[in-house]
């Protein structure tokens, strides 16, 4: 059932890209209204996936690589919909939702085994880990979107339509958007950070900081850096402090990995 | 008698032959447009519609005779409109046969247009078609036509790319402004002088959504009451246009009425992220450096007419695509009226050889006995079979001629031949 469930969130996922990218590519209404039902039924399939797998288990499904990276591409998955239902006929879709089969895709061939032993795994992991992991799958969006933004503008800004003009939302809406989403990952991050500090102190974990909290915290700071001064930064700087703060996600993410 | 050879026939003048003045002398609406066609069929031509557009007046009709179906119409629309013949016969065009149906072809694909690519024409199509079927004037052959046509215009619009691109620097500005924007969203909008580019501009952005418009001129009468925008002082242009999102700039001024530094000093305390700069003076009255600046961007009239420039050269590529749609699907009109020309004259030759073969039959059998039910039976299946497939083989042949002008002897021959009449 398992893997029935897996191949077929596979199969939906590409229907889904495939009509995101059939509408960005045409411009259109047509392809996405196309795409949205094979994308909510997506969503749908991956939280009863998700749901069963947890009752399976008796606990949150975070407790590995594998776990946390399908557990992203399910939050991936929820917030594009969210975005797509709410955003006006043009969607970022298409460039979010590939992510989001590879997180699905790529714990089926790797190993995947768990961080931690069992035994650690109580309330206040999963809290720690899944709030992170949230509030990273945000920052990853927000820097998706800032090199679209920037791109975008730079195109309108120097008259050269290029190939997303007309393709993907205004300017204002992109704003908007990733202004939601820095609010939102600014909120989750620290809270998960604060949960796992809490449960290193209750696992009489001495050395709380580490590499990985710092690094945790760098990019944490950027984002909020970015949050507050969004409408004073140049572009240039808009983009650098995203892919800053990206990078120090994804270091944090191997640093997880690697048991540091 | 061969039945004579229904011909479509077209006059008409557009907006390359006639000016404004003209065209609007011999429009058709409502009853005037009912009369006129009742008119035209109870005068000889058995089929008429009418086109009657801002661009256009056109007149189709179906007749035997050439002349009198172009002297009908001209009448038709002379008399509609208490006019002259030497009135408007200079501004008339006329077509027949294939040149007509090209014509509206072209026409419903908007390749006739003023702007090409435009819309609103074969909605104007429909509209006269229906206009036309409503009151009876319609037969199959301007059926079929019109049926067609409509066809076609959708196909060029749905297989080229000839209806994309705008050609107006408005709604150019309008293009850009959609990828800014949101749709139906708040946004506020200063216009600064009263130049009549700005205000189209300022029309079409109005239209977009919610704007908060001002409005501001050295001279205050020449925009009070504008778009029921509230009237800023001009003095305190730079921090009007740091607080709108859209600033249109058309005045008559003889150099820059915003400039960089004055700008800037009003950003500091700005709220939104992005603003746009739109300047459609000539000399430029928003100085350049502004565009610069980094959450600003700056059009001039130059660039959103090399828009309007890109956008019609695209287009005219896009209508030599359209001209090849239209062109394949002629050669189908001309072979749907061949056929229908064949069709009386194929029953008749059939209903010939059946006869002959009931003749064949019948003396046959009183030579060698009557046949028996079941024989005679057998014998007709075949003989039907045998007759239909030559039929179909003489109509086969005729249709592989492609053009129904060589198909037309051959048909009169074989009814010479055949002693026959299809009607």
């Amino acid at each position: 059932m398992e893997e029935l469930a897996r191949i077929s969130t596979l199969v939906l996922t590409g229907l889904t890209v495939g009509g995101y990218l059939l509408a960005f590519l045409s411009g259109g209404e047509k392809f996405k209204r196309m795409a949205l039902p094979f994308h909510s039924l997506l969503f749908v399939l991956f939280t009863l996936y998700i749901s069963v797998y947890s009752l399976r288990l008796g606990r949150c499904p975070i407790a590995s690589g594998r776990e946390v990276m399908i557990f992203s591409a399910w939050i991936l998955t929820g917030l594009m919909l969210l975005n797509e239902l709410l955003c006006e006929r043009r969607s970022v879709a298409v460039f979010v939702l590939p992510f989001s089969a590879l997180a699905t895709f790529i714990p089926i061939l790797s190993e995947g085994g768990p961080w931690l032993p069992e035994k650690y795994i109580g309330t206040l992991f999963p809290l720690h880990v899944g709030l992170t992991a949230m509030g990273f799958v945000l920052y990853s969006l927000v820097f998706l979107l800032c090199l679209l933004y920037t791109k975008s503008f730079r195109d309108i800004k120097n008259k050269r339509p290029g190939p997303l003009f007309g393709r993907i939302p205004p300017l204002k809406t992109q704003e908007t958007q990733i202004r939601l989403l820095l609010a939102a990952g600014n909120l989750l991050v620290p809270a998960g950070l604060a949960f796992g500090i809490y449960w290193s102190l209750s696992q009489n974990l001495h050395e709380i900081v580490g590499p990985k909290l710092l690094v945790s915290l760098g990019a944490w700071t950027s984002f909020v850096v970015l949050m507050f001064r969004f409408r004073r930064l140049t572009l240039a700087r808009i983009l650098t402090l995203s892919t800053l703060g990206f990078l120090l996600v994804a270091l944090s993410f191997f640093l997880g990995r690697h048991g540091a | 008698m061969a039945p004579e050879l229904k011909h479509t026939l077209l006059v008409g003048l557009n907006f390359k032959t006639a000016g404004v003045s003209v065209r609007e002398r011999v429009s058709f609406a409502g009853d005037l447009l009912a009369a006129t066609l009742e008119r035209i069929c109870s005068s000889g031509p058995s089929e008429a519609a009418i086109l009657s557009t801002c661009n256009r007046v056109e007149l189709y009709a179906v007749d035997e005779d050439v002349e009198r179906g172009f002297r009908v119409m001209v009448d038709g629309i002379c008399e509609a409109h208490g006019l002259e013949r030497g009135e408007i016969e200079p501004h008339l065009y006329f077509k027949r046969c294939e040149e007509a149906v090209s014509h509206l072809y072209s026409v419903s694909a908007s390749l006739d247009s003023m702007i090409v690519g435009e819309a609103q024409i074969l909605a104007q199509v429909k509209k006269a078609y229906a206009l036309a079927a409503a009151n009876r004037s319609t037969g199959s052959v301007l059926n079929k036509l019109f049926q067609s046509a409509i066809q076609i215009g959708k196909k060029v619009r749905n297989e080229t790319d000839i209806g994309q691109g705008s050609l107006s620097v408005g709604s150019v500005a309008v293009d850009l402004m959609r990828e800014i924007f949101p749709e139906h969203s708040s946004f506020s909008l200063l216009l600064l002088g009263a130049g009549e580019v700005a205000e189209l501009v300022a029309e079409q952005l109005k239209k977009y959504g919610n704007a908060d418009i001002r409005v501001a001129n050295r001279t205050l009468e020449k925009v009070e009451g504008k778009f029921g925008g509230r009237v800023v002082d001009f003095e305190k242009r730079h921090e009007e246009a740091a607080a709108c999102d859209i600033v249109i700039v058309s005045t008559a001024a003889p150099d820059y009425v915003l400039d960089r530094s004055r700008l800037e000093q009003a950003m500091k305390a700005r709220q939104s992220e992005v603003a746009f700069f739109v300047d459609l003076s000539v000399p430029r009255n928003i100085d350049p450096a502004i565009g610069e600046m980094d959450r600003v961007i700056l059009y001039s009239i130059d660039d959103l007419e090399k828009v309007v420039q890109t956008n019609a050269l695209k287009r005219s590529g896009e209508a030599v695509q359209a001209r090849a749609v239209i062109e394949g699907s002629l050669g189908d009109f001309g072979m749907w009226y061949a056929k229908r020309r064949m069709a009386p004259f194929m029953q008749k030759l059939r209903e010939h050889h059946a006869a002959t073969r009931d003749a064949v039959l019948a003396g046959y059998g009183r030579q060698a006995g009557d046949f028996s039910t079941g024989q005679m039976e057998a014998l007709l299946k075949i003989t039907d079979k045998l007759i239909a497939r030559q039929v179909d083989e003489i109509m086969l042949k005729l249709e592989q001629k492609g053009d129904p002008s060589r198909i037309d002897p051959t048909l009169n021959t074989l009814r010479d031949l055949y002693g026959l009449e299809s009607e």
